[in-house]
């Protein structure tokens, strides 16, 4: 019998989160798919629905640990579920998702099952039977490779691996009942209300702020910017919607909207991989950064290094003078 | 009420830095600018709200870092912390996020808390970890990515709200003693009055000796990334690089 492996497949009320389906395809690896079993652990309640799909689509053994108490997420009542399940499977490795979710449990869980604990990855690649992984330093800036020894929890940055949901074999569904015990947390449910923004996914020209773009007078030089080009729409990175520079339904990246516009300027973008995540896919991106060394110049087609209020003016005063 | 904030000095991402040839080290240059973790203001104002509605609350700092790390509690004593302690190390990033959550849950046993308010994660390494793997250590429950959050101190507890997605959220009711730490944007930091910063220059900050000396548990190389496109960068003139601009977007139809 091969060692165990696990992933963790986040789920809100009986749906599978995208990130979930990458995960999947960390054991599609040649090198995973060959040492281990793999095991994928779901948690929650009424959710055999959900972990019968997952079985199907992927091939992959699931467990779906439930309890009623696990009806809605807490980091406590959850870290129970996968602990219980832990301590029987006794996997060498843990993957879960670098995510909101993911990233509430897995760092307690590995204090727990006294795992090590590599977050925040990009890349796997075994060399000379040794695990190398990649991840960011400085956002982006740097790249820190590290070598992973088992048994771990490692959790992998969404929307670096590809989605794998094309398995000609079901997986087994076993459901394991979970005694979650006594929980302090008192968790709700969960409340989806769709954000302002919708034109991003139809805009053919996208004009993105980011810090550097500094204060929201100069938002006026992106919004002069846009209206160059028909069907063109304004987003910003994350820090741009705390500044308070767009509006949080215009924030792109993993926790916000996914795009593929034609054309994107990234205008005081420095490129982190929850930023790129989101973008990576536009036909022609064009960076607008004062420092040479952003990682936004390294998934950029064409790169200005320069001030993003001082170039934009006088890009747009030669495009009217032509 | 006892707060305790956990916070980080981290270095400014524009910032330049060298790695060393065998990629075991990266040196900032001398001009680097060093500041608070920016989720860690958050985390800090925060706890500077709740004080503002709950008399008596006591705000207590606590950092891992260099000597120079002494900077970030300073700016945090002039935002209004009451009491600041230094855990002093020459390297802060051979510590594991392992390794720091065990001391910073150490000096949590050792003084009298209610909530401890951390970052979601450091800017510099994005691990996002210690957070959680402290309220494991301490056996406490806990909430990460909060983005509201209000204190009940009669009935002694909180309830906080996540952002999974910019379109999803969750509220989770905590009692206290609890651990949540705070996603970007939660609230608007505040700059420190000059009072204060007068103030906070005279306060005494506890320093502490590690006794743990960590030994590096895994092998870690830097790298400079690799590019994935062949970038077309402009390094001329704004004029000349306008035009070069308009006219990379014109030969494809842009403009
Ligand atoms: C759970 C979680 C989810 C997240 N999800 C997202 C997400 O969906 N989308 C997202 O974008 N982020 C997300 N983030 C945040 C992400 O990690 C980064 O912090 C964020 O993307 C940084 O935004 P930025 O590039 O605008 O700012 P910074 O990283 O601060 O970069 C600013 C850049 O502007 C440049 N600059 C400064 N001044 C000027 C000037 N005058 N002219 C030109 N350039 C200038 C600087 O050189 C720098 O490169 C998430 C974080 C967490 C914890
Ligand atoms: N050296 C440190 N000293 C004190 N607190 C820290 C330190 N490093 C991280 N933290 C806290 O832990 C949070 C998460 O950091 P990390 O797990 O390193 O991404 C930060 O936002 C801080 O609140």
């Amino acid at each position: 019998m091969k060692p165990k492996a696990c992933l963790i497949i986040e789920q809100i009320a009986g749906n599978i989160r995208e990130c979930a389906w990458e995960l999947a395809s960390l054991a599609q690896l040649e090198f995973f798919r060959e040492t281990y079993d793999w095991i994928a652990l779901i948690a929650g309640n009424n959710i055999e629905r959900a972990a019968t799909l997952f079985a199907e689509k992927t091939g992959i053994e699931v467990y779906a640990l439930c309890d009623r108490l696990l009806e809605n997420f807490s980091g406590e009542g959850f870290v129970r579920a996968y602990s219980t399940a832990v301590q029987q499977i006794k996997p060498y490795f843990i993957f879960a998702s670098h995510t909101p979710l993911g990233c509430d449990v897995a760092p307690a869980l590995a204090i727990v099952c006294n795992m090590d604990y590599f977050p925040s990855l990009q890349c796997l690649t075994r060399k000379n039977e040794i695990l190398f992984a990649y991840r960011e330093r400085l956002n982006g800036k740097i790249n820190e490779e590290i070598t992973i020894t088992e048994p771990a929890i490692c959790t992998i940055m969404p929307g670096v691996f590809p989605i794998f949901n094309t398995a000609k074999l079901s997986g087994k569904v076993s459901i394991v009942n979970i005694d979650t015990g006594k929980i302090k947390s008192i968790p709700a449910a969960p409340n989806y209300s769709p954000q302002s923004g919708a034109e991003l996914s139809n805009a053919e020209v996208i004009v993105s702020a980011g810090r550097g773009v500094g204060n929201s007078e100069n938002m006026e030089h992106l919004r002069n910017l846009a209206s160059l080009f028909s069907r063109a729409a304004i987003g910003g990175s994350r820090a741009a919607c705390d500044m308070g520079l767009v509006d949080y339904g215009l924030q792109i990246g993993v926790t916000g909207r996914i795009v593929s516009p034609k054309l994107y300027f990234a205008c005081g973008i420095s490129g982190s991989a929850q930023h790129i995540a989101g973008m990576k896919n536009a036909r022609t991106i064009v960076a607008i950064n004062r420092d040479e060394s952003a990682p936004i110049f390294r998934i950029a087609d064409i790169g200005v290094i320069d001030e993003v209020e001082k170039f934009i003016p006088v890009f747009i005063e030669f495009v009217q003078k032509k | 009420m006892n707060i305790l904030v956990f916070i980080k000095q981290v270095p400014h991402v524009e910032s330049s830095f060298e790695i060393s040839s065998n990629g075991s080290t990266i040196e900032f240059s001398s001009q680097t600018a060093y500041a608070i973790n920016s989720y860690d203001e958050y985390a800090l104002e925060e706890a500077l709200i709740l004080s503002e509605k709950i008399s008596h609350t006591i705000i207590t700092v606590v950092t891992i870092g260099r000597q120079d790390a002494e900077t970030a509690l300073r700016r945090a004593l002039a935002m209004g912390a009451h009491f600041a302690y230094h855990y002093v190390t020459e390297n802060e990033s051979i510590f594991s996020s392992a390794q720091k959550a065990k001391i910073l849950s150490q000096f949590a046993k050792n003084h009298p808390f209610d909530l401890i308010i951390t970052g979601t994660m450091s800017m510099d390494s994005a691990h996002a970890a210690i957070g959680p793997m402290i309220a494991a250590h301490l056996s406490i429950p806990w909430a990460t990515h909060i983005i509201a959050l209000d204190v009940n101190p009669i009935a002694k507890e909180i309830r906080a709200t996540r952002e999974i997605d910019v379109s999803t959220r969750q509220s989770i009711t905590l009692p206290l003693p609890a651990l949540i730490s705070v996603q970007s944007g939660i609230n608007r930091p505040r700059y420190p009055t000059l009072s204060h910063t007068l103030r906070a220059k005279k306060q005494e900050i506890y320093k502490i000796a590690l006794n743990e000396h960590p030994h590096q548990h895994s092998q870690c190389r830097f790298l400079l990334p690799p590019r994935t496109k062949e970038t077309f960068l402009l390094r001329g003139s704004r004029e000349e690089n306008a035009r070069a601009l308009y006219e990379y977007l014109r030969a494809r139809s842009f403009l």
